[in-house]
């Protein structure tokens, strides 16, 4: 399998069609493993931001890029940049459900961060349930309820 | 405030809540919400926020060595 998180930044298409590609050619297994590694999770929301990372997990139909697509897609309202270094990584790693498929990868985005960070020390307090945002491709082309859960 | 003062924690209007190195100045680190935060106290080393959407209570971790 091949690091493709550690592409240089530099590689705006690979950024932006690697997953397209592999799914093209067949190749699911790199796929996943691309899609379920946390620093492509982290490295593509820098990258593209979270529709491009949402147009990634829908390539593939497994339950974890499933589970991974709609929290991107239901909390790309605070999964713009951060700042400093590892605050963009805490921030996911506080909207990812925990459950058997996705705890995993908190494990391993948190215990990664070489930096301080802020970690939820209970559940976050829940609203209503409301319409999934809808996301399309790109930096300032998502939608949210202004209302969205916390 | 931390305790031994060594960083100080702040909430804004926009959900983001940041903790800030006295000594220097610098952003330690961030986390970004959902709606306004209104309000944020501190209780030894956990950090109490609220606002739009209700409390939030979190810890300042300090970071551990790489392993992604």
């Amino acid at each position: 399998m091949s690091a493709w998180w550690q592409l240089p930044a530099e590689h705006t298409y690979l950024w932006s069609w690697l997953p397209t590609h592999l799914h093209q050619a067949g190749l699911g297994h790199e796929l996943r493993a691309c899609l379920h590694h946390p620093r492509w999770l982290v490295r593509k929301l820098e990258q593209t931001g979270p529709a491009g990372l949402e147009t990634d997990l829908a390539l593939s139909p497994d339950p974890l890029s499933r589970a991974l697509g709609t929290a991107i897609r239901q909390n790309a309202h605070v999964l713009a940049p951060l700042n400093p270094l590892g605050s963009l990584v805490a921030t996911l790693a506080t909207r990812l459900p925990g459950n058997n498929l996705t705890t995993p990868i908190i494990h391993k985005l948190l215990t990664g961060l070489s930096t301080p960070h802020l970690r939820a020390l209970t559940p976050y307090p829940t609203s209503p349930t409301l319409p999934s945002p809808t996301t399309t491709a790109g930096w300032g082309r998502w939608w949210w309820p202004r209302t969205a859960p916390g | 405030m931390a305790p031994d003062g060594s960083w100080l924690a702040t909430a804004s209007d926009d959900g983001e809540i940041r903790v800030w190195d006295r000594a220097t100045g610098a952003t330690l680190t961030s986390l970004r919400v959902a709606g306004r935060l209104d309000h944020l106290a501190t209780v030894a080393t956990t950090i109490i926020t609220a606002g739009a959407h209700g409390p939030y209570f979190l810890t300042l971790c300090p970071g551990t060595h790489p392993t992604l």
